[in-house]
């Protein structure tokens, strides 16, 4: 019965206007960011290229993109009283479950899609097109390195694909946080800023306590330090988990007042 | 009853726990006894009974690991315990609870103390005897925790009766903050995650955290060697007693005025402000400890310095984005309620939709000038406490100090007018609360190097740092065509049908 | 003078023409009302007079003056219009102390004396979430009255209301208007009409017909 609803989500989910929004976060915002980089930086190497692109907006408008891809979807639903009629046509739990796994994996797959595609097009199509004009490097050249760039020498694709994954993990972990925030307390703005708060006070407490490396930013979007073990970038993402769970512990209480 | 309650209190308190517990003790100490010998014979150095004595007392080991975690457990334990209606009708009061309350935790915690403190005088056969510091104690660094002690105290006894002091002020005080606590929520999950995140505070900040920081953490004032550590001072320490006193007794003063319609929800509505109160003021402590070497103004300026085109951190980017931006996310807070929740039941009591922007907008407006006049003021005394300077020139920027008034208060007003009015132009038409989350990253996407380096985007402007390089009334300009174009972006839409 | 004049109003929502050069004169002190089929326009009607809709073309007057953007919305008008609206975590007393100190005309006991009025007990803490539809409905009412508001602009009143409920309302209506009270409503219930209206119209095909 999940795997019938979850059809059922995927294709309700498949509209026109939320294909033209997935479109425009996977393909606007790296595209803007390639165009304001292209003539302004100094690149040795297509990697840079790609690390470039997806720093500065993406990671600022992280927290409001996890919310864009599904969340609005499911509101529409809660707010307008729709999910009492679907009660009697589908058990809650069943119900409830699909949504939230709708919602993570659309959000993970978007969000994989906004990061592998920018490395896809920085490494294999940009240096055939030629837009960016690569400086020759040097003996004195160096090239920084940043969090998971330790799984560079397994090959481009690996780094890529786990690097993707590991932001998509992150993107379903935040949505999925909204997401249970919807079903537990009435106000959907709080609900909806939760991810935002979390992501941005977490930035501001771990940049003035003077360890940044812990700071979400700096796991989820390492180019703004140095090289890090990457155990670090664990401690955030454990730490939002164990929230989640603080949260499904409190839905779990509330389930039979809710809705 | 008295001797009945007596006996049956001072019976439970030697219990064999309390056995175990000094075994433990007795046997940190037997390591840290060793610690002392070789240090002393490696560095040919004497030592004596403080030495032991006094690290046994300070060990921050024993303290977060053992000490701490106990104590909230006794703590927890004892309010859940006693808060009950047959005990509560008895005292009448919430107020005389929390006295209780007290009482109730010392007979169950004294003997801890007890073995705590016996233990640590015990421990010292085999040790030489003496009333004075020993040159081990003296020494800085090699792990020694009592060298500020040795300079600042001239009897290592009266460094022994005030530790004893302040651990009973200290326990005292977080104990009666559980208890207020736990009397005003009465919810035994919210006291076990307070208790929980103390513990593990004190063991981040342990670890983690530069030495300085950990003032924010309870476990630094059960040891005196640890407030000499983080506050470098001991007139700070005298201060400091003053104030838990103080607060102690303005808060039994407050909860006996506990109303009994203090609830869930009236909690929440002022969760928000408490969370932005205490991220603004962690944040200027924090900055003040950093840059203690700048006179009072320049640590301000640091603060609330913001970003720019040209002058950007990661740090002044998120103090901005906390300082500023939350508070517009507390607007944020507000738009959403008055928004969702306005009908036309509402509205047709305003005899125009002018009436009703107006009706709330003067509050906002009479709010954003309380906000920036509290926020000076707040950082301004903050600074000079933690630093305890009286310092206030101006040697960062280039400018008088009637500018950065004048920028501080008609530039931040006018920027924050811009962004409610710009949070209330996206509310309105989306009537979507994502909207303006949305927006709200908008403006931190605008604030990055690169993107404003014109300095026409409205955004971020109060920063100070662009004091560098325009000039105040330049920036007030902008910020003036800015309010204007979105005020008739309002006008416009108002002369529209409604859509609610 | 009439308390409303509707003057060759016209509306279109999105393609749909809901009213062509319609007219309607309101005089005071007479209960009016509008039937037509699901989606005619009724509520459209009340926004438009209300001032929340504005009209594509033509006029709306109350008490012979044209509303403009400084009193766009009329004084002493109470309302229902499509569903009722509240603070889901306020009692109804708290709702509607809300609306009141809008214009600070009334004091709490008045409340209290409306909300008795309507059915309603003022000293309930059950919140407004968790009322039932009548409850709400009632509520409504309540705030729609409670300020002697001259001017009632009721759509669907009497929806989800017991049969003991809307004998007391209907009564409260017409006694409203042996006090001069103007009262525009809509309802389905065919015996509203009957028992309340001076003057019936009737929405066809964009236009108000008299019946």
């Amino acid at each position: 019965m999940l795997a019938t609803q979850l059809l059922v989500e995927f294709k309700k989910a498949f509209t026109f206007k939320n294909l033209i929004t997935w479109m425009g976060i996977i393909l606007l915002l790296p595209l803007v960011k390639f165009f304001v980089i292209k003539g302004t930086y100094q690149f040795f190497k297509p990697i840079e290229v790609f690390q470039e692109t997806i720093t500065t907006y993406i990671p600022l408008l992280f927290p409001a993109l996890v919310i864009m891809v599904y969340l609005p979807l499911f509101w529409q639903e809660k707010r307008n009283d729709f999910i009492t009629y679907t009660r009697t046509r589908v058990p809650f739990h069943i119900y409830l479950i699909s949504k939230a796994l709708t919602n993570a994996y659309l959000t993970a797959s978007v969000i994989f899609l906004l990061i592998f595609v920018p490395f896809i097009f920085s490494i294999y199509i940009e240096p055939h097109i030629g837009i960016i004009d690569y400086t020759t490097m040097d003996n004195h050249t160096v090239i920084p390195e940043f969090t998971f760039s330790q799984l560079l020498p397994y090959g481009n694709i690996v780094y890529a694909l786990i690097y993707s994954l590991w932001v998509a993990l992150n993107a379903a972990l935040y949505t999925t946080i909204a997401f249970m925030l919807l079903l537990v307390i009435n106000n959907s703005f709080v609900a909806f800023s939760a991810p935002f708060l979390f992501y941005h006070i977490f930035n501001f407490i771990t940049g003035i306590f003077g360890i940044p490396q812990y700071s979400p930013l700096s796991t989820i979007f390492p180019f703004n330090i140095v090289k890090q073990p990457l155990w670090t970038v664990g401690i955030p993402f454990l730490f939002l988990v164990m929230i989640l769970v603080i949260i499904f512990v409190f839905f779990i209480k509330k389930r039979e007042r809710m809705l | 009853m008295k001797s009945i309650f007596r006996k049956h209190h001072i019976e439970k308190s030697f219990s064999y726990i309390w056995l175990i517990i000094g075994i433990v003790i007795f046997f940190y100490g037997l390591f840290l006894k060793k610690n002392i010998v070789s240090s002393a014979q490696h560095l040919g150095l004497t030592f004596n009974n403080w030495d032991i004595t006094l690290r046994l007392m300070n060990d921050m080991y024993l303290i977060i690991y053992f000490i701490t975690p106990l104590t909230l457990f006794i703590s927890a334990k004892v309010i859940l315990e006693s808060f009950n209606q047959q005990i509560l009708i008895r005292l009448g009061s919430y107020k005389n609870w929390i006295y209780y309350s007290l009482f109730r935790f010392w007979t169950v915690f004294f003997p801890l103390l007890f073995v705590w403190v016996l233990l640590s005088v015990f421990i010292i056969i085999g040790f030489p005897q003496s009333w004075e510091w020993s040159s081990l104690s003296a020494i800085d660094g090699y792990g020694n925790p009592l060298f500020q002690l040795a300079e600042n105290f001239r009897f290592p006894l009266i460094v022994l009766l005030e530790q004893i002091l302040l651990i009973i002020l200290a326990i005292s005080f977080m104990h009666i903050v559980l208890s207020a606590i736990y009397a005003l929520t009465k919810k035994s999950m919210f006291l076990i995650v307070i208790n929980i995140s103390v513990f593990l505070g004190g063991i981040i900040s342990f670890k983690m955290l530069p030495p300085k920081l950990s003032a924010l953490f309870p476990s630094t004032y059960l040891s005196i060697a640890k407030i000499f550590n983080v506050y470098g001072s001991v007139n700070l320490l005298f201060i400091f007693f003053l104030i838990i006193v103080l607060a102690s007794i303005l808060m039994l003063i407050n909860t006996g005025k506990i109303k009994k319609n203090i609830n869930k929800d009236s909690i929440l509505r002022n969760l928000p402000l408490v969370i932005y109160l205490v991220l603004c003021l962690t944040g200027l402590i924090v900055t003040s400890y950093s840059y203690s070497n700048l006179s009072v103004w320049d640590i301000c300026l640091v603060f609330l310095g913001g970003v720019s085109a040209d002058n950007f951190s990661y740090v002044s980017f998120f103090s901005y984005s906390i300082v500023y931006f939350g508070f517009i996310y507390l607007i944020q807070l507000f738009f959403s309620k008055e928004i969702d929740q306005i009908g036309y039941y509402k509205i047709i009591r305003y005899r125009s939709l002018y009436k009703w922007f107006w009706s709330w907008m003067k509050v906002l407006i009479f709010k954003i000038i309380l906000f920036l006049s509290l926020l000076i003021v707040l950082t301004l005394v903050t600074v000079v406490i933690v630093t305890g300077k009286f310092n206030f020139q101006i040697t960062l920027i280039p400018t008088t100090l009637f500018e950065i008034l004048y920028h501080y208060f008609i530039n931040g007003f006018l920027q924050i007018s811009f962004y409610v009015l710009i949070l209330f132009i996206v509310t309105w038409v989306s009537k979507e609360s994502i909207h303006g989350v949305v927006l709200l990253s908008i403006f931190m996407v605008l604030m990055f190097p690169g993107i404003n380096f014109t300095g026409l985007i409205p955004v971020g402007l109060n920063s100070f740092v662009y004091l560098f390089n325009s000039s105040p009334f330049f920036l007030t300009n902008i910020l003036l065509i800015m309010n204007l174009l979105v005020c008739s972006i309002i006008y416009y839409l108002f002369k529209k049908s409604l859509k609610i | 003078m009439f308390a409303i004049s509707v003057k060759n109003v016209s509306k279109t929502y999105k393609g749909l023409t809901l009213f062509q050069n319609v007219n309607l004169d309101v005089e005071k002190g007479k209960i009016y009302g509008i039937v037509g089929p699901n989606g005619s326009g009724k509520s459209v009607l009340f926004k438009m007079i209300c001032g929340f809709v504005l009209p594509d073309s033509g006029a709306i007057l109350i008490d012979d003056t044209i509303s403009d953007e400084n009193k766009r919305f009329p004084e002493n008008f109470g309302i229902i219009i499509d569903r009722p609206g509240y603070i889901a975590n306020k009692t109804g007393f708290q709702n509607l102390k809300e609306l009141a100190v809008i214009r600070d005309k009334i004091d709490d006991n008045k409340i209290r004396v409306t909300m008795e009025l309507v059915g309603l007990n003022p000293q309930a803490t059950q919140k407004v979430k968790n009322y039932s539809l009548g409850m709400k409905q009632k509520l409504a009412i309540a705030q729609a009255i409670m300020e002697d508001q001259q001017v009632l602009i009721l759509d669907e009143a009497f929806n989800g209301l017991d049969i003991e409920s809307v004998d007391r309302i209907r009564e409260l209506l017409l006694a409203f208007k042996k006090e001069g009270r103007t009262i525009l409503m809509t309802s389905h219930n065919q015996q509203d009409i009957d028992v309340l209206c001076d003057h019936v119209y009737r929405i066809n095909q964009s236009k108000l017909e008299s019946i």
